[in-house]
């Protein structure tokens, strides 16, 4: 009780604060600028405080122009987590970001809105496939299909290929890991 | 360049906005290079900017209080001398009437100063986030964003006076 009180009067004093720090802040500017320079100081802080509250569509906006380095979204099964590491070191070597979510998803975190977060960031959407699919993949090729990102299969092991995976030009490192491996990363970098 | 360096545009707009835009590409830079896109979270940088603009407050204020005994050294020089320059004197009291205005008046901008980051910094953490990483666009991110600007305004101005 006496804990929810002193934080409503600090709540309270805080915008009484803000009031009179702003408000004197002011009238000190308006005594010692010119018209005009006061005119564009507020200008000024009006566009600091739109950006802020629109800060949403600028990020979105900033987020559509070409990125200097690529953003990869891995999926693959808990079975391969080594052979996804290795291929998530082979993209960053050439300069992509990589989302692996045995990196991103921590204690408590919900999955879905993760990897929502994740296709919605990404430029590409790399699918290891072996003989046991990610649980998820369904769910994340939806996503990826949604944002309209490019899809790239990759084939781990002789595995069963998604009915929604089917018509695409798929990566093999079966026999030639190595020079599958560099496929991959110029086919996403 | 000087010329551009000590105009209005510069000061009260390009200076500002400039050193925001500046600590919005340092925070997106520095995240994790694992995996790490702009968010609009980047954008809030208004605290660093008061925090910025209270130090920069302190350092102009030392300053003027260093030009202030410098001044009055000058002043007790020509006073002391045989023959006194009147203009000379007249000028540098003018300068430490000046000087000493200004100074009477820091310690209230250093408050309102202190007073608003701690205001703003309240209303942050009070009302500024949605979830554990997000923040709301308008106390979140819009007011301290707006109120850092004007203070980095208001001290340049100071500064200038």
């Amino acid at each position: 009780m006496i804990r929810r009180r002193i934080s409503r009067i600090s709540g309270l004093l805080s915008i009484i604060g803000l009031a009179v720090s702003m408000g004197m802040l002011v009238i000190i500017l308006s005594r010692s600028l010119r018209l005009s320079e006061l005119m564009l100081s507020i200008v000024v802080t009006s566009i600091g405080a739109l950006a802020g509250m629109y800060s949403m569509y600028l990020v979105r906006f900033a987020n559509r122009l070409p990125r200097l380095s690529p953003r990869i979204f891995l999926s693959y099964s808990h079975k391969d987590q080594d052979i996804a590491r290795q291929v998530a070191e082979a993209f960053r070597t050439n300069g992509a970001r990589v989302w692996l979510d045995q990196e991103r998803l921590r204690p408590g975190a919900s999955i879905g809105d993760e990897i929502e977060k994740g296709i919605a960031d990404a430029d590409t959407f790399v699918a290891l496939l072996s003989g046991t699919p990610s649980p998820n993949l369904l769910l994340e090729l939806v996503m990826a299909r949604a944002k309209g990102i490019t899809v790239i299969p990759v084939l781990l092991a002789d595995a069963e290929v998604p009915v929604d995976l089917q018509g695409l030009q798929y990566v093999d490192l079966r026999k030639a890991p190595g020079r599958g491996l560099e496929e991959l990363v110029r086919a996403a970098t | 360049m000087e010329e551009f360096l000590a105009s209005p545009a510069f000061r009260y707009a390009l200076f500002p906005i400039g050193s925001a835009a500046l600590g919005v590409a340092v925070k997106c830079v520095t995240r994790n290079d694992r995996y790490s896109s702009f968010q609009k979270e980047d954008l809030a940088v208004g605290l660093e900017l008061m925090l910025t603009a209270c130090l920069l407050f302190v350092v102009f204020t030392t300053d003027r209080a260093l030009a202030l005994l410098e001044a009055n050294r000058q002043l007790a020089d020509v006073l002391g001398a045989p023959r006194i320059d009147a203009s000379q004197a007249a000028a540098l009291q003018t300068q430490v009437q000046l000087l000493s205005g200004k100074l009477a008046l820091a310690g209230w901008v250093i408050s309102l100063l202190f007073l608003g980051l701690w205001s703003v910094s309240t209303m942050v953490r009070k009302w500024g986030w949605k979830s554990e990483t997000e923040m709301t666009p308008l106390i979140g991110i819009a007011v301290p964003l707006g109120f850092g600007i004007l203070a980095l305004i208001a001290v340049m101005a100071g500064a200038v006076q």
